[in-house]
Protein backbone atom coordinates (compact mmCIF):
# COMPACT_ATOMS: atom_id res chain seq x y z
CA UNK A 1 0.00 0.00 0.00
CA UNK A 2 1.57 3.28 -1.02
CA UNK A 3 1.25 6.49 0.96
CA UNK A 4 -1.82 7.73 -0.93
CA UNK A 5 -3.65 4.43 -0.41
CA UNK A 6 -2.70 4.44 3.25
CA UNK A 7 -3.94 8.00 3.74
CA UNK A 8 -7.23 7.21 1.95
CA UNK A 9 -7.81 4.11 4.08
CA UNK A 10 -6.87 5.99 7.26
CA UNK A 11 -9.34 8.78 6.44
CA UNK A 12 -12.08 6.23 5.77
CA UNK A 13 -11.48 4.54 9.12
CA UNK A 14 -11.25 7.80 11.07
CA UNK A 15 -14.49 8.98 9.49
CA UNK A 16 -16.21 5.79 10.67
CA UNK A 17 -14.75 6.04 14.17
CA UNK A 18 -15.54 9.76 14.51
CA UNK A 19 -19.15 9.23 13.45
CA UNK A 20 -21.26 9.91 16.60
CA UNK A 21 -23.36 6.82 15.87
CA UNK A 22 -20.30 4.57 15.76
CA UNK A 23 -20.36 2.05 18.58
CA UNK A 24 -17.28 0.03 19.53
CA UNK A 25 -17.63 -2.06 22.73
CA UNK A 26 -13.86 -1.78 23.23
CA UNK A 27 -14.21 1.96 23.83
CA UNK A 28 -15.95 1.24 27.14
CA UNK A 29 -13.46 1.37 30.01
CA UNK A 30 -12.83 -1.69 32.16
CA UNK A 31 -15.51 -1.84 34.90
CA UNK A 32 -14.65 -0.61 38.39
CA UNK A 33 -15.30 -4.09 39.77
CA UNK A 34 -12.46 -5.46 37.67
CA UNK A 35 -10.07 -2.89 39.10
CA UNK A 36 -11.15 -3.73 42.65
CA UNK A 37 -10.74 -7.47 41.98
CA UNK A 38 -7.33 -6.86 40.45
CA UNK A 39 -6.14 -4.74 43.35
CA UNK A 40 -7.49 -7.15 45.97
CA UNK A 41 -6.03 -10.16 44.15
CA UNK A 42 -2.60 -8.53 43.93
CA UNK A 43 -2.60 -7.57 47.62
CA UNK A 44 -3.60 -11.09 48.70
CA UNK A 45 -1.15 -12.88 46.40
CA UNK A 46 1.80 -10.60 47.16
CA UNK A 47 1.05 -10.70 50.88
CA UNK A 48 0.84 -14.49 50.90
CA UNK A 49 4.02 -14.88 48.84
CA UNK A 50 5.94 -12.49 51.12
CA UNK A 51 4.63 -14.12 54.29
CA UNK A 52 5.57 -17.58 53.05
CA UNK A 53 8.70 -17.04 51.00
CA UNK A 54 10.50 -13.86 52.15
CA UNK A 55 13.59 -14.63 54.25
CA UNK A 56 12.37 -12.65 57.26
CA UNK B 1 -5.88 -2.44 -1.44
CA UNK B 2 -5.77 -2.63 2.30
CA UNK B 3 -6.27 -5.96 3.98
CA UNK B 4 -9.68 -5.87 5.60
CA UNK B 5 -9.18 -9.06 7.58
CA UNK B 6 -5.87 -9.33 9.43
CA UNK B 7 -4.16 -12.70 9.33
CA UNK B 8 -3.85 -14.04 12.88
CA UNK B 9 -0.54 -15.70 12.20
CA UNK B 10 0.99 -12.56 10.79
CA UNK B 11 -0.88 -10.00 12.86
CA UNK B 12 1.98 -7.55 12.62
CA UNK B 13 2.19 -7.90 8.87
CA UNK B 14 1.92 -5.03 6.46
CA UNK B 15 0.62 -1.55 6.84
CA UNK B 16 -2.62 -2.81 8.38
CA UNK B 17 -0.91 -2.63 11.76
CA UNK B 18 -0.58 1.12 11.64
CA UNK B 19 -4.27 1.72 11.00
CA UNK B 20 -6.90 1.80 13.75
CA UNK B 21 -8.98 -1.40 13.69
CA UNK B 22 -12.74 -1.34 13.35
CA UNK B 23 -15.03 -3.46 15.59
CA UNK B 24 -15.57 -6.18 12.96
CA UNK B 25 -11.78 -6.60 12.65
CA UNK B 26 -11.28 -7.32 16.32
CA UNK B 27 -10.61 -11.05 16.16
CA UNK B 28 -10.03 -12.19 19.70
CA UNK B 29 -12.45 -12.99 22.48
CA UNK B 30 -11.32 -14.05 25.96
CA UNK B 31 -10.20 -17.62 25.23
CA UNK B 32 -8.59 -16.82 21.89
CA UNK B 33 -6.47 -14.07 23.46
CA UNK B 34 -5.72 -16.37 26.39
CA UNK B 35 -4.44 -18.99 23.95
CA UNK B 36 -2.21 -16.40 22.27
CA UNK B 37 -0.86 -15.34 25.66
CA UNK B 38 -0.14 -18.88 26.83
CA UNK B 39 1.59 -19.57 23.50
CA UNK B 40 3.83 -16.56 24.05
CA UNK B 41 4.60 -17.40 27.66
CA UNK B 42 5.47 -21.08 27.19
CA UNK B 43 8.65 -20.64 25.17
CA UNK B 44 12.09 -22.10 25.75
CA UNK B 45 13.30 -18.86 27.33
CA UNK B 46 10.88 -19.54 30.24
CA UNK B 47 13.09 -22.51 31.20
CA UNK B 48 16.18 -20.38 30.85
CA UNK B 49 14.71 -17.72 33.14
CA UNK B 50 13.70 -20.37 35.68
CA UNK B 51 17.22 -21.81 35.59
CA UNK B 52 18.67 -18.33 36.09
CA UNK B 53 16.50 -17.73 39.17
CA UNK B 54 17.87 -21.02 40.57
CA UNK B 55 21.34 -19.47 40.56
CA UNK B 56 20.25 -17.20 43.41
CA UNK B 57 17.22 -18.83 45.03
CA UNK B 58 16.08 -22.11 46.51
CA UNK B 59 12.52 -23.34 45.99
CA UNK B 60 10.75 -21.21 48.62
CA UNK B 61 12.46 -17.97 47.67
CA UNK B 62 12.08 -18.73 43.96
CA UNK B 63 8.32 -19.33 44.21
CA UNK B 64 7.72 -16.14 46.21
CA UNK B 65 9.97 -13.96 44.06
CA UNK B 66 8.75 -15.40 40.76
CA UNK B 67 5.09 -14.92 41.72
CA UNK B 68 5.53 -11.35 43.02
CA UNK B 69 7.87 -10.16 40.25
CA UNK B 70 5.79 -11.55 37.41
CA UNK B 71 2.52 -10.39 38.98
CA UNK B 72 3.61 -6.79 39.47
CA UNK B 73 5.40 -6.60 36.12
CA UNK B 74 2.65 -8.18 34.05
CA UNK B 75 -0.10 -6.11 35.71
CA UNK B 76 1.76 -2.85 35.03
CA UNK B 77 2.65 -3.83 31.47
CA UNK B 78 -0.85 -5.11 30.64
CA UNK B 79 -2.63 -2.11 32.15
CA UNK B 80 -0.21 0.30 30.52
CA UNK B 81 -0.18 -1.14 27.02
CA UNK B 82 -3.23 -3.36 26.50
CA UNK B 83 -5.97 -1.03 27.73
CA UNK B 84 -5.02 1.97 25.52
CA UNK B 85 -4.42 -0.24 22.47
CA UNK B 86 -7.71 -2.10 22.94
CA UNK B 87 -9.64 1.10 23.61
CA UNK B 88 -8.53 2.84 20.44
CA UNK B 89 -7.68 -0.20 18.29
CA UNK B 90 -4.13 1.00 17.66
CA UNK B 91 -0.60 -0.34 18.00
CA UNK B 92 1.15 0.89 21.13
CA UNK B 93 3.83 2.54 18.98
CA UNK B 94 1.10 4.63 17.36
CA UNK B 95 -0.25 5.62 20.80
CA UNK B 96 3.29 6.32 21.99
CA UNK B 97 3.50 9.28 19.60
CA UNK B 98 1.50 11.11 22.28
CA UNK B 99 4.23 10.29 24.81
CA UNK B 100 7.57 10.42 22.97
CA UNK B 101 6.65 12.41 19.87
CA UNK B 102 6.63 11.00 16.32
CA UNK B 103 10.41 11.06 15.90
CA UNK B 104 10.85 9.89 19.47
CA UNK B 105 8.94 6.71 18.65
CA UNK B 106 10.99 6.19 15.48
CA UNK B 107 14.18 6.56 17.48
CA UNK B 108 12.92 4.18 20.18
CA UNK B 109 12.14 1.49 17.60
CA UNK B 110 15.45 2.05 15.82
CA UNK B 111 17.32 1.46 19.09
CA UNK B 112 15.09 -1.08 20.82
CA UNK B 113 14.47 -3.56 18.00
CA UNK B 114 18.09 -4.18 16.90
CA UNK B 115 19.45 -4.30 20.45
CA UNK B 116 16.83 -6.52 22.07
CA UNK B 117 16.58 -8.61 18.89
CA UNK B 118 20.33 -9.17 18.87
CA UNK B 119 20.31 -10.13 22.55
CA UNK B 120 17.38 -12.56 22.48
CA UNK B 121 18.39 -14.04 19.11
CA UNK B 122 21.94 -14.66 20.32
CA UNK B 123 20.65 -16.33 23.49
CA UNK B 124 18.24 -18.55 21.53
CA UNK B 125 20.87 -19.40 18.90
CA UNK B 126 23.42 -20.41 21.55
CA UNK B 127 20.70 -22.46 23.28
CA UNK B 128 20.12 -24.19 19.92
CA UNK B 129 23.88 -24.79 19.66
CA UNK B 130 24.06 -26.21 23.18
CA UNK B 131 21.00 -28.42 22.57
CA UNK B 132 22.43 -29.93 19.37
CA UNK B 133 25.85 -30.37 20.98
CA UNK B 134 24.27 -32.18 23.93
CA UNK B 135 22.42 -34.44 21.48
CA UNK B 136 25.73 -35.28 19.78
CA UNK B 137 27.32 -35.92 23.16
CA UNK B 138 24.43 -38.13 24.30
CA UNK B 139 24.15 -40.14 21.07
CA UNK B 140 27.80 -40.43 20.03
CA UNK B 141 29.45 -39.89 23.40
CA UNK B 142 31.35 -37.12 21.62
CA UNK B 143 32.43 -35.04 24.61
CA UNK B 144 32.14 -31.69 22.81
CA UNK B 145 32.90 -28.60 24.89
CA UNK B 146 29.68 -26.64 25.80
CA UNK B 147 31.52 -23.44 24.81
CA UNK B 148 33.58 -24.86 21.98
CA UNK B 149 33.58 -24.50 18.21
CA UNK B 150 30.75 -27.01 17.73
CA UNK B 151 28.40 -24.85 19.80
CA UNK B 152 29.50 -21.74 17.89
CA UNK B 153 29.01 -23.51 14.56
CA UNK B 154 25.56 -24.79 15.56
CA UNK B 155 24.57 -21.33 16.85
CA UNK B 156 25.51 -19.86 13.45
CA UNK B 157 23.55 -22.68 11.81
CA UNK B 158 20.47 -21.68 13.85
CA UNK B 159 20.76 -18.11 12.56
CA UNK B 160 21.37 -19.31 9.00
CA UNK B 161 18.30 -21.58 9.07
CA UNK B 162 16.26 -18.72 10.56
CA UNK B 163 17.46 -16.42 7.78
CA UNK B 164 16.52 -18.96 5.09
CA UNK B 165 13.07 -19.45 6.59
CA UNK B 166 12.37 -15.76 7.12
CA UNK B 167 13.72 -14.76 3.70
CA UNK B 168 10.92 -16.84 2.19
CA UNK B 169 8.24 -15.24 4.34
CA UNK B 170 6.79 -15.55 7.82
CA UNK B 171 5.40 -19.08 7.33
CA UNK B 172 7.01 -20.40 10.50
CA UNK B 173 5.02 -18.01 12.68
CA UNK B 174 2.07 -20.36 12.34
CA UNK B 175 4.12 -23.18 13.86
CA UNK B 176 4.57 -21.29 17.08
CA UNK B 177 0.93 -21.33 18.15
CA UNK B 178 -0.10 -24.54 16.39
CA UNK B 179 2.79 -26.88 17.16
CA UNK B 180 5.54 -25.42 19.30
CA UNK B 181 3.48 -23.97 22.16
CA UNK B 182 1.28 -27.07 22.74
CA UNK B 183 4.31 -29.39 22.68
CA UNK B 184 6.16 -27.11 25.09
CA UNK B 185 3.13 -27.18 27.43
CA UNK B 186 3.28 -31.00 27.38
CA UNK B 187 7.06 -30.95 27.86
CA UNK B 188 6.69 -28.62 30.86
CA UNK B 189 4.11 -30.89 32.50
CA UNK B 190 6.20 -34.02 31.79
CA UNK B 191 9.27 -32.34 33.29
CA UNK B 192 7.26 -31.39 36.39
CA UNK B 193 5.91 -34.95 36.66
CA UNK B 194 9.38 -36.49 36.34
CA UNK B 195 10.86 -34.11 38.91
CA UNK B 196 8.08 -34.72 41.44
CA UNK B 197 8.17 -38.48 40.82
CA UNK B 198 11.88 -38.69 41.56
CA UNK B 199 12.22 -36.06 44.28
CA UNK B 200 10.07 -35.56 47.36
CA UNK B 201 8.78 -32.08 48.15
CA UNK B 202 11.09 -31.93 51.17
CA UNK B 203 14.05 -32.79 48.87
CA UNK B 204 13.07 -29.91 46.61
CA UNK B 205 12.61 -27.50 49.51
CA UNK B 206 16.06 -28.32 50.84
CA UNK B 207 17.82 -27.90 47.48
CA UNK B 208 20.40 -25.12 47.67
CA UNK B 209 20.62 -22.26 45.18
CA UNK B 210 23.37 -22.86 42.61
CA UNK B 211 25.43 -19.66 43.00
CA UNK B 212 23.87 -17.43 45.66
CA UNK B 213 25.41 -14.23 47.01
CA UNK B 214 24.99 -15.68 50.49
CA UNK B 215 22.76 -12.96 51.97
CA UNK B 216 19.21 -14.45 51.82
CA UNK B 217 17.55 -11.04 51.48
CA UNK B 218 19.88 -9.98 48.69
CA UNK B 219 19.29 -13.29 46.91
CA UNK B 220 15.53 -12.75 47.25
CA UNK B 221 15.86 -9.21 45.86
CA UNK B 222 17.92 -10.46 42.90
CA UNK B 223 15.41 -13.22 42.12
CA UNK B 224 12.60 -10.65 42.43
CA UNK B 225 14.43 -8.18 40.19
CA UNK B 226 14.98 -10.82 37.50
CA UNK B 227 11.27 -11.69 37.66
CA UNK B 228 10.31 -8.01 37.32
CA UNK B 229 12.61 -7.69 34.34
CA UNK B 230 11.27 -10.71 32.45
CA UNK B 231 7.72 -9.44 33.00
CA UNK B 232 8.64 -5.93 31.78
CA UNK B 233 10.27 -7.59 28.77
CA UNK B 234 6.75 -8.18 27.37
CA UNK B 235 6.27 -4.41 27.02
CA UNK B 236 7.27 -4.07 23.32
CA UNK B 237 4.61 -6.49 22.05
CA UNK B 238 1.59 -6.68 24.35
CA UNK B 239 -0.27 -3.59 23.14
CA UNK B 240 0.18 -4.54 19.51
CA UNK B 241 -1.66 -7.80 20.17
CA UNK B 242 -4.35 -6.34 22.46
CA UNK B 243 -5.65 -4.01 19.73
CA UNK B 244 -7.31 -7.07 18.16
CA UNK B 245 -9.38 -7.88 21.29
CA UNK B 246 -13.08 -7.05 21.45
CA UNK B 247 -13.26 -5.29 24.83
CA UNK B 248 -10.84 -3.81 27.33
CA UNK B 249 -11.65 -6.58 29.83
CA UNK B 250 -10.69 -9.16 27.21
CA UNK B 251 -7.51 -7.24 26.47
CA UNK B 252 -6.42 -7.41 30.11
CA UNK B 253 -7.39 -10.59 31.98
CA UNK B 254 -5.90 -13.17 29.55
CA UNK B 255 -2.50 -11.66 30.34
CA UNK B 256 -2.97 -12.84 33.92
CA UNK B 257 -3.51 -16.42 32.74
CA UNK B 258 -0.83 -16.46 30.03
CA UNK B 259 1.96 -13.98 30.63
CA UNK B 260 1.62 -14.30 34.41
CA UNK B 261 0.25 -17.78 35.19
CA UNK B 262 1.85 -19.81 32.41
CA UNK B 263 5.17 -17.95 32.70
CA UNK B 264 5.30 -18.59 36.44
CA UNK B 265 4.54 -22.31 36.02
CA UNK B 266 7.08 -22.80 33.20
CA UNK B 267 9.70 -20.70 34.98
CA UNK B 268 9.30 -22.57 38.26
CA UNK B 269 9.50 -25.95 36.52
CA UNK B 270 12.78 -24.65 35.11
CA UNK B 271 13.90 -23.58 38.58
CA UNK B 272 13.05 -26.99 40.06
CA UNK B 273 14.91 -28.77 37.24
CA UNK B 274 17.97 -26.56 37.66
CA UNK B 275 18.01 -27.13 41.43
CA UNK B 276 17.71 -30.93 41.29
CA UNK B 277 20.19 -31.33 38.41
CA UNK B 278 22.55 -28.62 39.60
CA UNK B 279 22.84 -26.77 36.28
CA UNK B 280 21.09 -23.55 35.19
CA UNK B 281 21.29 -24.45 31.48
CA UNK B 282 18.01 -26.04 30.24
CA UNK B 283 19.88 -28.00 27.56
CA UNK B 284 21.67 -29.89 30.36
CA UNK B 285 18.39 -31.08 31.94
CA UNK B 286 16.67 -33.09 29.24
CA UNK B 287 18.83 -36.23 29.12
CA UNK B 288 19.12 -36.59 32.94
CA UNK B 289 15.37 -36.03 33.32
CA UNK B 290 14.01 -37.97 30.35
CA UNK B 291 16.70 -40.57 29.68
CA UNK B 292 18.65 -40.87 26.44
CA UNK B 293 15.76 -41.30 23.97
CA UNK B 294 13.21 -38.86 25.43
CA UNK B 295 15.98 -36.46 26.39
CA UNK B 296 17.42 -36.34 22.87
CA UNK B 297 13.94 -35.86 21.39
CA UNK B 298 13.28 -33.06 23.85
CA UNK B 299 16.60 -31.39 22.99
CA UNK B 300 15.89 -31.60 19.27
CA UNK B 301 12.50 -30.04 19.89
CA UNK B 302 14.06 -27.26 21.98
CA UNK B 303 16.40 -26.56 19.07
CA UNK B 304 13.47 -26.45 16.62
CA UNK B 305 11.40 -24.26 18.97
CA UNK B 306 14.27 -21.80 19.26
CA UNK B 307 14.45 -21.36 15.50
CA UNK B 308 10.71 -20.58 15.35
CA UNK B 309 11.13 -18.06 18.20
CA UNK B 310 14.07 -16.39 16.43
CA UNK B 311 12.07 -16.13 13.21
CA UNK B 312 8.90 -14.86 14.93
CA UNK B 313 10.54 -12.10 16.91
CA UNK B 314 12.80 -11.01 14.05
CA UNK B 315 9.81 -10.77 11.72
CA UNK B 316 7.81 -8.71 14.20
CA UNK B 317 10.73 -6.43 15.06
CA UNK B 318 11.77 -6.12 11.43
CA UNK B 319 8.37 -4.84 10.38
CA UNK B 320 8.52 -2.27 13.16
CA UNK B 321 11.91 -1.11 11.91
CA UNK B 322 10.67 -0.85 8.35
CA UNK B 323 7.72 1.30 9.40
CA UNK B 324 9.98 3.48 11.55
CA UNK B 325 12.72 3.73 8.95
CA UNK B 326 10.43 4.72 6.10
CA UNK B 327 11.45 4.76 2.46
CA UNK B 328 15.20 4.37 3.11
CA UNK B 329 14.73 1.02 4.85
CA UNK B 330 11.96 -0.07 2.46
CA UNK B 331 14.44 0.11 -0.45
CA UNK B 332 16.60 -2.65 1.12
CA UNK B 333 15.65 -6.07 -0.29
CA UNK B 334 13.92 -8.19 2.36
CA UNK B 335 16.56 -11.02 2.44
CA UNK B 336 19.35 -8.44 2.83
CA UNK B 337 17.40 -6.62 5.54
CA UNK B 338 16.88 -9.89 7.46
CA UNK B 339 20.58 -10.71 7.07
CA UNK B 340 21.45 -7.31 8.56
CA UNK B 341 19.21 -8.05 11.55
CA UNK B 342 20.95 -11.39 12.08
CA UNK B 343 24.46 -9.96 11.83
CA UNK B 344 24.83 -8.67 15.44
CA UNK B 345 23.74 -11.99 17.05
CA UNK B 346 25.98 -13.84 14.58
CA UNK B 347 28.91 -11.92 16.05
CA UNK B 348 27.81 -12.38 19.67
CA UNK B 349 27.53 -16.20 19.42
CA UNK B 350 31.32 -16.43 19.05
CA UNK B 351 31.43 -15.90 22.84
CA UNK B 352 28.81 -18.41 24.06
CA UNK B 353 30.02 -18.60 27.65
CA UNK B 354 30.31 -14.83 28.05
CA UNK B 355 26.78 -14.20 26.84
CA UNK B 356 24.68 -17.32 27.51
CA UNK B 357 26.11 -18.03 30.94
CA UNK B 358 25.61 -14.37 31.89
CA UNK B 359 21.99 -14.37 30.81
CA UNK B 360 20.98 -12.75 34.12
CA UNK B 361 23.02 -9.66 33.20
CA UNK B 362 21.20 -9.40 29.88
CA UNK B 363 17.89 -9.67 31.76
CA UNK B 364 19.00 -6.80 34.02
CA UNK B 365 19.75 -4.66 30.94
CA UNK B 366 16.25 -5.44 29.67
CA UNK B 367 14.80 -4.36 33.03
CA UNK B 368 16.81 -1.15 32.98
CA UNK B 369 15.26 -0.23 29.62
CA UNK B 370 11.73 -1.57 30.02
CA UNK B 371 10.82 -0.46 33.55
CA UNK B 372 11.16 3.27 32.68
CA UNK B 373 9.33 2.76 29.36
CA UNK B 374 6.47 1.07 31.20
CA UNK B 375 6.33 3.91 33.73
CA UNK B 376 6.41 6.78 31.24
CA UNK B 377 3.58 5.36 29.13
CA UNK B 378 1.44 4.50 32.18
CA UNK B 379 1.92 7.96 33.70
CA UNK B 380 1.28 9.81 30.48
CA UNK B 381 -1.86 7.95 29.47
CA UNK B 382 -3.59 7.39 32.81
CA UNK B 383 -2.40 10.33 34.92
CA UNK B 384 -1.64 13.20 32.53
CA UNK B 385 -4.25 12.39 29.84
CA UNK B 386 -6.83 10.71 32.10
CA UNK B 387 -7.02 7.75 29.74
CA UNK B 388 -8.12 9.85 26.77
CA UNK B 389 -6.51 10.27 23.35
CA UNK B 390 -7.71 11.99 20.19
CA UNK B 391 -7.21 9.35 17.54
CA UNK B 392 -6.83 11.69 14.56
CA UNK B 393 -4.05 13.58 16.34
CA UNK B 394 -1.93 10.44 16.48
CA UNK B 395 -1.84 10.30 12.68
CA UNK B 396 -1.42 13.99 11.90
CA UNK B 397 2.07 15.29 11.10
CA UNK B 398 4.31 17.13 13.54
CA UNK B 399 3.25 20.76 13.78
CA UNK B 400 -0.36 19.97 12.89
CA UNK B 401 -1.10 17.29 15.47
CA UNK B 402 -2.03 18.22 19.03
CA UNK B 403 0.65 15.67 19.96
CA UNK B 404 3.43 17.85 18.53
CA UNK B 405 6.51 18.56 20.64
CA UNK B 406 9.92 19.87 19.59
CA UNK B 407 11.10 18.45 16.24
CA UNK B 408 9.03 15.35 16.96
CA UNK B 409 10.67 14.64 20.31
CA UNK B 410 9.18 15.04 23.78
CA UNK B 411 12.17 15.94 25.96
CA UNK B 412 10.18 15.45 29.18
CA UNK B 413 9.55 11.78 28.41
CA UNK B 414 13.11 11.23 27.22
CA UNK B 415 14.60 12.83 30.35
CA UNK B 416 12.23 10.83 32.55
CA UNK B 417 13.26 7.55 30.89
CA UNK B 418 16.91 8.52 31.27
CA UNK B 419 16.38 9.37 34.97
CA UNK B 420 14.67 6.01 35.51
CA UNK B 421 17.47 4.11 33.80
CA UNK B 422 20.15 5.94 35.78
CA UNK B 423 18.27 5.16 38.99
CA UNK B 424 18.22 1.50 38.01
CA UNK B 425 21.93 1.58 37.20
CA UNK B 426 22.80 3.16 40.53
CA UNK B 427 20.90 0.46 42.40
CA UNK B 428 21.94 -2.55 40.31
CA UNK B 429 24.84 -2.37 37.87
CA UNK B 430 23.96 -4.73 35.00
CA UNK B 431 27.61 -4.95 33.94
CA UNK B 432 29.11 -6.12 37.24
CA UNK B 433 25.85 -7.11 38.96
CA UNK B 434 26.98 -5.16 42.02
CA UNK B 435 24.13 -3.58 43.95
CA UNK B 436 23.67 -0.67 46.34
CA UNK B 437 22.90 -1.50 49.97
CA UNK B 438 19.33 -0.27 49.63
CA UNK B 439 18.70 -2.57 46.64
CA UNK B 440 18.02 -5.43 49.06
CA UNK B 441 14.88 -3.61 50.21
CA UNK B 442 13.79 -1.65 47.15
CA UNK B 443 14.97 -3.68 44.12
CA UNK B 444 16.01 -1.58 41.09
CA UNK B 445 12.89 -1.68 38.91
CA UNK B 446 10.46 -0.24 41.46
CA UNK B 447 12.51 2.92 42.21
CA UNK B 448 13.19 3.28 38.47
CA UNK B 449 9.43 3.17 37.83
CA UNK B 450 8.78 5.74 40.54
CA UNK B 451 11.52 8.16 39.46
CA UNK B 452 10.42 7.97 35.82
CA UNK B 453 6.79 8.66 36.75
CA UNK B 454 7.63 11.62 39.00
CA UNK B 455 10.10 13.22 36.56
CA UNK B 456 7.72 12.82 33.61
CA UNK B 457 4.80 14.28 35.55
CA UNK B 458 6.73 17.27 36.90
CA UNK B 459 8.39 18.12 33.56
CA UNK B 460 5.18 17.67 31.59
CA UNK B 461 3.13 19.90 33.88
CA UNK B 462 5.80 22.54 34.54
CA UNK B 463 7.38 22.71 31.10
CA UNK B 464 5.67 20.91 28.20
CA UNK B 465 2.12 21.89 29.08
CA UNK B 466 3.10 25.53 29.73
CA UNK B 467 4.84 25.62 26.37
CA UNK B 468 1.58 24.58 24.73
CA UNK B 469 3.07 21.34 23.44
CA UNK B 470 1.83 17.76 23.47
CA UNK B 471 -1.86 18.57 23.79
CA UNK B 472 -1.76 18.32 27.57
CA UNK B 473 -3.59 21.59 28.00
CA UNK B 474 -6.18 21.00 25.29
CA UNK B 475 -9.62 19.88 26.41
CA UNK B 476 -10.67 16.45 25.24
CA UNK B 477 -13.69 15.88 27.45
CA UNK B 478 -16.89 17.52 28.64
CA UNK B 479 -18.42 20.35 26.60
CA UNK B 480 -15.30 20.75 24.49
CA UNK B 481 -15.20 17.09 23.54
CA UNK B 482 -14.38 16.51 19.92
CA UNK B 483 -16.35 14.08 17.76
CA UNK B 484 -13.51 11.58 18.12
CA UNK B 485 -13.87 11.65 21.87
CA UNK B 486 -17.62 11.21 21.67
CA UNK B 487 -17.12 8.24 19.43
CA UNK B 488 -14.35 6.32 21.11
CA UNK B 489 -13.66 7.97 24.43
Amino acid sequence: MDTADFRRELDRRLAIIEDPTHNDPAAKDMPRGDWIALFAGCVVLIGAALAWGYPW
Amino acid sequence: MVKQEPDVTTSTAGEFTELPVLPQERLWGFWQFTSVNVGLAIATWAFLIGGTVALFAGVTTAIAATVIGNLVGVVLVAVGTCLPSAKYGIEQYTALRSVLGSNGVRTLIAILVPLTGAGWNAILAIMFGRAVTNVLNAVFDAGFDPNGPVVIGMSLLALLVSWVVLSRGPVSLEWVNKIVAPVLVVMTLVMLGVILANHSWSDLMSAEALAPFGDPRLDFAIALELSFAVAFAWWPITGNLARLTRTQRVSFWPNMIGLFGASVVAGLVGTFAALVIGDADPTAWMVPLGGAVLGVLALLFVAFANVTSIVAQTYSGGLGLIRAGGSVVRRIPWPVFVALLYTPPAIVVFWPATFYDNFFKFVAWVGMAMAPLTAVYLTDFFLLRRGRLVLRGLYEPEGVSRYSFWWGFNPAAILAIAAGSVTYFLLLDPITFESAAIFTYTTASLPALLVTAVVHTVLSVAWVRRAGKGGYGEPVAGNDRTPVEEAVG
